[in-house]
């Protein structure tokens, strides 16, 4: 049989072992969960920013090579065809410096020469298999071009201008529909961009530049 | 000086008190519950979120994108890509903002209405901007769990 003072004994034990539980699952529960932040929606845009520009700046020298030149011309050859090649690239104005290049996935390698149509802006060269061609135009003027005729093709192509910064407009009218405050420059580096960001949520910001 | 000794029924009380104490503390609003919550919700942005950003630098959403005029691109392609990558326990809905207008997944017709698209609570809004393009596209994936 247990005494009165055994029992007791038992029972501050017990206590103890009670309050030290308590202790540690408030511990582990609060040390677990409390120390944790969850992003907000508005880091998460300012990621999504962040990575637009860092892609961006990663593929425009891959997809423009002379940023001096305004305009591109990119044509699709398809074999069957006879040198010197000859085709309406679309060039105008026709007088000022062009360049063309033959895409081997992301290897360029410079046609030379390369010439316009006797009369009108046909581009005219020697292509070297079937392949994307680029043709590069309304560069800065460098003199008169010299001219040849050769077989007109008609290959399937498309014209593109030399891409403007486009993220901060873009973001822009993005942003600020989601009571995000936003205020962006671009400043051109050669071939990529650097951005100045202001970038105001409630629960998040950021000032400062972003290449 | 007098002693004033602890009698059994004090521990008693004590240990009822604890008991008490903790019982107390259970039953406190459920925080971790909705940090879990948040947490899946929060998950689920990220996954998307990774999701696009590795078809963008493997050269998918290139590939599929017509870079001189975005409403030429392949969207059969886009989409079969983009659901493809996802788990197949989460169910999307996609849509394309060129910063003025919105186009659809299925044939990027432009749509008179952006975010017209049935969500509820636990519907994760991704937006991932696709730059590669003269004009940036930014891509709005609307996920949601189908376990619940």
């Amino acid at each position: 049989m247990i005494n009165c003072r055994q029992g007791q004994l038992y029972i501050i034990g017990a206590v103890f072992v009670l309050i030290t539980l308590s202790v540690l699952f408030l511990f582990t529960l609060f040390v677990e969960f409390g120390s944790q932040t969850l992003p907000t929606q508005s880091s998460a845009d300012f990621e999504n920013l962040q990575n637009a520009v860092q892609q961006r700046n990663s593929w425009l020298p891959t997809y423009w090579y002379d940023w001096t030149c305004k305009n591109k011309t990119v044509a699709n050859i398809l074999s069957g065809y006879t040198n010197p090649v000859e085709f309406d690239a679309g060039i105008n104005p026709c007088v000022n410096y062009i360049a063309v290049f033959k895409l081997s996935g992301a290897t360029r390698t410079a046609i030379t020469p390369a010439y316009l149509s006797t009369s009108g802006c046909n581009v005219t060269f020697n292509a070297t298999g079937a392949a994307l061609y680029e043709i590069y135009w309304n560069c800065p003027f460098v003199g008169l071009w010299p001219t040849l005729d050769g077989n007109e093709i008609s290959p399937s192509k498309y014209l593109a201008e030399l891409p403007a910064e486009g993220l901060c407009s873009h973001f822009s009218k993005l942003l600020p529909k989601k009571n995000i405050a936003f205020n962006c420059s671009a400043i051109n580096n050669t071939n990529t961009y650097n951005y100045s960001v202001s970038f105001t949520a409630t629960d998040f910001a950021y000032n400062g530049s972003i290449t | 000086m007098v002693m004033n000794k602890k009698g059994l029924f004090f521990w008693v009380e004590l240990i009822f008190l604890v008991i008490v104490l903790i019982m107390i503390i259970l039953s406190f609003p459920h925080s971790q519950d909705g940090f879990f919550a948040n947490k899946d919700f929060t998950d689920m942005q990220k996954l998307g979120f990774s999701t696009l950003q590795s078809l963008d630098n493997l050269g998918f959403l290139e590939n599929a994108t017509n870079p001189a005029n975005f409403t030429q691109s392949n969207f059969t392609a886009l989409s079969n890509y983009i659901r493809s990558a996802l788990p197949n326990t989460i169910s999307a809905n996609l849509e394309y903002f060129n910063g003025t207008n919105c186009f659809s997944e299925s044939s990027g017709a432009l749509l008179s209405i952006c975010g017209n698209v049935t969500r509820t609570k636990d519907t994760a809004l991704v937006e991932y901007t696709y730059a590669k393009l003269s004009k940036p596209i930014t891509i709005r994936l609307y996920l949601r769990s189908i376990l619940g």
